[in-house]
């Protein structure tokens, strides 16, 4: 007993299960999220920055109250879909897709509180020890990792994930990643807007992510794990609001959205190639349209931007577009050579001579030794233009 | 070639030949809609396993048999051989996409030879679509007297007769290896339209062994592998038909069809491959007594340095406990490293095959670099490979390994029903002697790279993949590979 987290041992007593039941529901939930966290760690899915895990932790650390009988553990993973979970030994997830929809440190902190408080009142201990709701449980974690598998790389990294989940197929696993029952996510609700007044910051923010996940909520059956047991979405708007107009006479808290933005980078850069790479170019192009709002000279944007509308063909007007965000990037420092690459096959497949070279030499000037030069040095020869 | 470079190989010939197979909608237009627009149709060259025997000759005839039926159905049709050229042109161009020193795919040059081929074919060919052909390894369910596997269904024993089909079939449910068509129909620009597979023919039969009921995978004569036009047009009907005739015209055919393909007879039988001849210890050990043991060549996994040390630590214990003398690893890897650095890789940067006659070459200077005035005799070169275990009564065997599918009790073991094989590592040990011949193969079998879930007492079970990250790393099993690698070199106990 002494191995185990003193919140879950906590749990199995106050469940009023005789003790032998309370070690080996408390050991089993142990060693299940030992066993993902491992899992989780060399699955190739870890975002893997750590200033970036860092702050994510500096957030959640701030929301800790001394009373607190478990810490989390913060990182960040790659996922599509907007996600957080925590895992009963304290590990704690927040997928990139998650962090590119938030608008500031207050929204993060509601969606960190929100798990924290998952974790401080044993929700997973509790609905493990629920035969009433076990029986309805299915995979969801095989869902959310094996969706993020399928869209990032599918095969292997597919292949491990729906490993992983079957591994952990538990009653838990299934709470923690798509969402507790109804009661324990209002009480999580209520606790975590409690940890954000404390720490604070805007209690505001609370709804507005609330109202983002809907917005982004996808409309296939079974791609939504984030809601697939949370009471309705818009019965929590509702719910946060009504909290924080409680909150609105007081003074107003922080938002910290320049240092939100400052701490994620290029994070929606990097989700927006994943989401081009995955066939979810639209997708991608909100990524990029948010991003462009804050820095609208990034070169790497207009280049994702112009891959993104190349991915869009049965849209029309998808190859102006795409030469336009091209050229746009061609025209900013920094820009990533292979964007004159494709811009100067866009005007040649058009037919369009004058710009197809303009671009090819352009190409051969940032990037001579490209592994394709030669191809576009033939290209130029016959667009009748001398290679640079 | 190792397991993680196939899998490479497979994942970018799914990128590059099926381009967005792996991000296949729920929804396709349906075939009516995708016929409606068809007018001009790119067949895009037949991609097929790399070992397949009369690869080309296979190639050749059902590129041309597509080409035909597309032809059929009023549409026009760019040839095979344009895209083939263009690609033979773009690869030469960029100097192949293989990494010379591993055989694996270059991504960068392989993205950039995707888009420079699809570019340059879209300009020259313009089409409504592309159509991909592949012929894939598939697993054709196996229950009793009959296997069912993408439109078809054929004895699991290679016989002909009703009774003897029937009657002559071991009580086995399971899986055989199978290969099929696989057809996708995409735009230019990669937007799916149209999938289908076609069953071409199995690669094994079950045979009942004894008056016990046991039973034995035989698998089909060599010579007898896509051999046969008339499996392949049957194919090409399975995959093509609901794409090109209207529903009437369907109805019409599946008559003609069910009739023409009854008489497609069965594909000749093989041999079981031999066991493999016992090497005479005492005059091996006379022949050659000082022996290196190059570095194992292992797949790319994220513990492939600690893999590699264990496995060659393990090597040179168990060639000692044989009664070799082992070289120090430091002193072959101080004559092999500069050649092999010198060599640039053994690959070929533009098929990914290992050049044998490089490597060769590689191990004859080794050779005569090594041992200074006690010459090496023999070098062992151990590679971890994926091989196929068979599953039969609820274990797994594959060279000199077995392996219990299920762990559990008895109760809820369904394992014992299940037939087939599944995906295994095995150490692959070859030794060459200073000409480079080969003088001695030993397979020792390490682990599965699958794992069987028991359903409950009414349902089956199921088969999972084991993550790579969790390949290997029970370092208990490595002495055993070696051990059963080395086979009758190892003295008896």
């Amino acid at each position: 007993m002494a191995a185990l987290p003193v919140s879950v041992a906590a749990a199995a007593e106050e469940a009023g299960q005789p003790d032998a039941d309370q070690r080996k529901d408390a050991m089993e939930l142990r060693r299940d999220a030992d066993d993902i966290e491992k899992r989780l760690a060399t699955s190739g899915l870890l975002y893997g920055n750590v200033e970036l895990d860092a702050y994510v932790q500096s957030v959640a650390d701030g929301l800790r109250r001394p009373d607190d009988p478990q810490s989390i553990r913060m990182h960040v993973l790659s996922g599509p879909w907007p996600n957080a979970f925590v895992l009963p030994n304290g590990a704690s997830y927040v997928t990139t897709a998650m962090l590119d929809m938030l608008d500031n440190e207050a929204q993060l902190a509601c969606v960190l509180g929100h798990e924290m408080s998952h974790l401080v009142e044993r929700h997973a201990l509790l609905e493990l020890r629920s035969q009433r709701t076990r029986e309805g449980w299915t995979t969801a974690l095989a869902v959310l990792l094996g969706t993020a598998g399928a869209y990032y790389g599918g095969g292997q990294i597919g292949s491990a994930l729906a490993n992983l989940t079957a591994s952990a197929g538990q009653l838990w696993t299934k709470a923690a990643v798509s969402g507790y029952s109804r009661d324990h996510e209002r009480a999580a609700d209520r606790e975590g807007f409690a940890r954000l007044v404390a720490s604070g910051y805007d209690t505001a923010q609370a709804p507005i992510v609330f109202e983002q996940l809907l917005a982004r909520t996808p409309d296939a059956e079974g791609t939504r794990p984030y809601f697939a047991t949370h009471p309705r979405l818009e019965e929590r708007i509702a719910s946060f609001r009504e909290l924080a107009a409680e909150r609105a006479a007081g003074p107003a808290g922080r938002t910290d959205a320049e240092k939100y933005f400052s701490a994620i980078g290029d994070l929606p850069l990097d989700q927006a190639q994943r989401l081009v790479d995955a066939g979810e170019p639209a997708r991608a192009q909100l990524s990029i349209d948010r991003y462009l709002t804050r820095k609208p000279d990034n070169a790497r944007a207009y280049f994702l931007a112009g891959e993104a509308w190349r991915a869009r063909t049965l849209e029309a007007g998808w190859a102006e577009n795409a030469i336009t965000a091209y050229g746009r990037a061609a025209t900013l420092p920094g820009t990533p050579p292979v964007a004159l690459r494709n811009k100067g096959l866009l005007h040649r497949e058009r037919g369009e001579v004058q710009p197809a070279r303009e671009a090819f030499q352009r190409y051969l000037e940032l990037d001579p030794q490209a592994i394709d030069a030669g191809l576009v040095r033939l290209y130029l020869q016959e667009l009748g233009a001398a290679p640079p | 070639m190792s397991h993680a470079r196939m899998l490479r190989s497979a994942k970018f010939v799914a990128a590059a030949v099926l381009a967005c197979a792996c991000a296949w909608p729920a929804e396709l237009p349906s075939p009516e809609t995708v016929r409606a627009q068809l007018r001009t149709v790119a067949v895009i060259p037949l991609a097929t396993p790399g070992d397949l025997p009369n690869r080309e000759q296979v190639q050749q005839r059902m590129e041309q048999a597509i080409e035909t039926r597309l032809a059929a159905a009023g549409i026009s049709v760019i040839p095979a051989a344009e895209m083939r050229a263009l690609r033979d042109k773009v690869r030469t161009a960029l100097g192949g996409y293989y990494d010379p020193r591993t055989g694996d795919v270059d991504q960068p040059r392989a993205d950039a030879f995707d888009e420079h081929v699809s570019s340059e074919f879209r300009r020259l060919h313009p089409a409504d679509a592309w159509l991909y052909s592949r012929i894939e390894p598939r697993r054709a369910l196996a229950e009793r007297a009959y296997a069912a596997w993408d439109g078809v269904r054929e004895s699991t024993t290679g016989k002909e007769g009703f009774l003897e089909k029937v009657f002559g079939a071991p009580a086995v449910i399971g899986a055989l290896d199978a290969l099929s068509l696989h057809v996708v129909l995409l735009t230019p620009n990669g937007e799916p339209l149209y999938g289908r597979y076609g069953a071409l023919q199995l690669l094994e039969y079950f045979e009942v062994t004894g008056t016990g009921g046991g039973t034995r995978y035989v698998p089909v004569a060599p010579d007898a592998i896509l051999a046969d036009p008339a499996r392949e047009q049957r194919a090409i009907a399975l995959t093509l038909e609901p794409l090109l005739l209207d529903p009437a015209q369907q109805e019409a055919a599946k008559a003609a069809n069910e009739q023409a393909w009854k008489q497609i007879p069965p594909v000749a039988k093989g041999q079981p491959p031999p066991p493999s001849p016992a090497v005479d210890r005492a005059a091996f050990l006379a022949a050659y007594r000082r022996v290196a043991v190059a570095i194992p060549d292992l797949p790319e996994l994220p513990t492939r340095a600690a893999v590699r040390d264990r496995y060659a630590a393990a090597l040179a214990v168990g060639l000692a406990q044989a009664g070799f003398v082992v070289v120090p690893p430091s002193e072959y890897a101080a004559v092999w490293e500069p050649i092999y650095a010198a060599s640039g890789g053994f690959y070929d940067p533009m098929t990914g095959e290992l050049r044998a006659d490089k490597r060769m070459a590689a191990l004859r200077e080794a050779f005569s670099k090594l041992g200074g005035e006690s010459p090496v005799d023999l070098v062992f070169l151990p590679q971890v490979v994926v091989r196929a275990a068979r599953i039969e009564s609820g274990k797994a065997r594959w060279d000199g390994a077995t392996q219990d599918l299920y762990k559990g009790g008895a109760l809820f073991d369904k394992s014992r029903s299940f037939g087939g094989t599944l995906p295994a590592l095995s150490l692959e040990l070859r030794a060459v002697d200073a000409e480079v011949r080969e003088v001695f193969l030993g397979r020792g079998g390490i682990e599965l790279l699958v794992r069987f879930k028991s359903g409950s007492l009414l349902s089956g079970g199921t088969f999972e993949d084991i993550p790579e990250a969790d390949w290997l790393t029970d370092p208990s099993r490595d002495a055993k590979a070696v051990e059963r690698a080395l086979g009758s070199l190892l003295a008896a106990p």
